[in-house]
């Protein structure tokens, strides 16, 4: 199979079912909103090391945000309730209620819940005051600019599915970059899905386990360049750069049109891609299955 | 039974207690049987259909009663679920203990509209009578959840010993509102008698226009934006069209005071700055 004359491989991406919350932050103007986003997304490209996955799903204009004031929706990735509700805790409590003029709710209308500003009210040392409204409990804690005010649950999902992945092998680091760009874009318009990693692409692509006992995960050798000709490569001839595009997404269904919509976008500039492939461990860790050649079924030209 | 007319025949001089139609309109297996409902009427009890026209209703509601004068009493106390429309005006107690549902009322009520109120709505679009909203004599328990909308003016202690829920006045309200109230949300979009917010423990009082003075037990903290008047201004706006944006201004800069000083002193009282106002401090 190919795509833009850029082929397929005939493997899976393999990721894992994870608990998502959406969060709505707004701000006095979009720049504050952006500000008291990108800290609370900020380092959480990877569960592994950072306790949890994040990333801005997309910009709200004002009428569609809570308060009626411009703000971003963000989806927070764990692998547990309860280390989601750790993580909300924290980001929320020093990324957002430390930001100026800043206002946090739930993005979710349904589901289980978290504590979010039912713990950080205690901020508020006896001066919080609650306010119900259409059955939601919001608390409103005095900070030095006025109020903090913060939904009292966030609501979170079970059926996210973190993990979904595409590589994007090439000759050179400048194409294999490029079709990234793209790839990212097509993604970032997308609703229910986030690409957690710098500029949403890693090269730093993992394999389970190491030499060394005290590492849970090592560099991926089978597709690094570098090494390609002293290891059991992955690696088709020519291939100088490969660049992993990984997804989160509130469901299934989200992880697969991003993909596809990414690899998509990815093929389109054709240049000097080589090869469309996934990273997995060979079925053995995610039990869910994102096979390529499915996911591009009638882009192949 | 669902979508029933009442249409009252009778006058009186003694108060007929209507309680209990809250639960027999829709418990009542057919109208004959809601005929036969027993109400009290002074100290006789008589059946319902020697005093109403028992009928059917084109209105998307469960009880429609129309003809409704102020000997009626407790009209909808009690609600728990469904949708009553009242022509006319009523008595005491209207919605008095309502637990859910909606109660609208086209015409005025007497007093204690709302008293002790947990939940559901009670839209009144005339006047009412003292203790809207509040607590019985002799009881220090006002309305505990759910939301008021109050069309005309009200008389005094709106909202005393109130401790959940909303109300919402859009004309004027006599003295001593939001008496000792302990928490939620009364705004008056009007002109308030004396002493507002006096004895308040927590909750927010609005006032539309500014009072005379600073209450007394009040302090002056700052002027700002409060960001809940967003969220209650738009939460208004779907309740009643514009009736969130004629209460709050957009920015929602208030000048904020703390009270009842004598007491807990955790409440506030919200007065939205004048038009063009943006002075700090």
């Amino acid at each position: 199979m190919q795509v833009n004359g850029i082929p397929i491989e005939a493997t899976f991406a393999e990721a894992f079912p994870m608990r998502v919350t959406r969060l709505i932050v707004t701000g006095h103007d979009r720049t504050w909103a952006l500000h008291a986003a990108r800290a609370t997304t900020g380092c959480a490209t990877s569960v592994i090391a950072c306790g949890c996955e994040a990333g801005i799903e997309r910009e709200l204009k004002a009428r569609e945000s809570p308060d009626g004031r411009p703000g971003f929706a963000l989806l927070l990735f764990a692998m547990s309730g309860k280390q989601l509700a750790k993580q909300l805790q924290l980001r929320v409590g020093q990324c957002v209620l430390t930001c100026p003029s800043s206002a946090c709710f739930s993005g979710f209308e349904e589901g289980e819940t978290l504590p979010m500003g039912g713990s950080l009210r205690y901020f508020g040392d006896g001066f919080q005051v609650s306010k119900q409204l259409h059955g939601k409990r919001y608390w409103r804690i005095p900070v030095m600019d006025g109020e903090f005010l913060c939904e009292e649950y966030a609501h979170y999902r079970k059926d996210a599915v973190g993990g979904g992945n595409f590589l994007i092998i090439g000759r050179d680091t400048a194409g294999v970059l490029k079709a990234c760009e793209r790839a990212v874009e097509a993604i970032g318009k997308l609703p229910g899905v986030i690409t957690p990693f710098p500029g949403g692409v890693v090269r730093s692509g993992s394999k389970v386990g190491s030499k060394y006992s005290s590492l849970p995960a090592s560099t991926n050798h089978r597709y690094c360049p570098t090494l390609r000709g002293a290891t059991d490569s992955a690696l088709p001839r020519g291939a100088a750069c490969v660049l992993e595009i990984v997804i989160d997404g509130v469901h299934r269904e989200a992880v697969a049109t991003a993909m596809r919509k990414g690899i998509q976008a990815a093929c389109r500039g054709g240049g000097n891609l080589l090869a469309i492939s996934a990273g997995n461990y060979g079925g053995k860790l995610g039990p869910v299955h994102l096979r390529l050649r499915e996911i591009c079924r009638g882009l192949a030209k | 039974m669902k979508r029933v007319l009442l249409r009252l025949e009778t006058e009186s001089i003694l108060p007929l207690d209507l309680e209990p139609l809250s639960t027999a309109v829709t418990r009542a297996p057919s109208l004959e049987a809601l005929r036969r409902v027993q109400l009290w009427q002074g100290r006789r009890r008589v059946a319902l259909g020697k005093l109403f026209q028992v009928g059917a209703t084109k209105h998307d509601v469960d009880l429609e009663l129309r003809k409704a004068k102020p000997f009626l009493q407790r009209v909808g106390a009690g609600l728990k679920s469904g949708r009553f429309l009242v022509h006319g005006d009523v008595g005491d107690y209207c919605g008095r203990g309502m637990s859910g549902g909606e109660l609208l009322l086209r015409g005025s009520a007497g007093h204690g509209a709302g008293l002790e109120m947990q939940g559901g709505l009670l839209r009144i679009q005339g006047d009412c009578g003292d203790s809207l909203g509040g607590a019985a004599p002799g009881r220090q328990t006002g309305m505990q959840g759910g939301l008021i909308l109050l069309r005309g003016s009200c008389g005094a202690r709106a909202g005393e010993y109130m401790r959940r829920g909303l109300v919402v006045i859009q004309g004027d309200c006599g003295d001593c509102c939001a008496l000792g109230m302990h928490a939620g949300t009364l705004a008056v979009l009007g002109k308030s008698g004396r002493m507002p917010g006096r004895r308040m423990r927590r909750g927010t009082l609005f006032l539309a226009r500014a009072p005379r003075g600073t209450p007394p037990g009040f302090a002056f903290c700052a002027s700002l934006e409060i960001g809940y008047l967003r969220l209650l201004r738009r939460h208004l706006n779907r309740l009643q069209r514009g009736l969130g944006a004629a209460l709050i201004p957009e920015p929602p800069r208030v000048h904020r005071y703390m009270g009842d000083l004598v007491g807990l002193g955790k409440a506030e009282l919200l007065v939205p700055l004048p038009s063009g106002d943006r002075t700090d401090g």
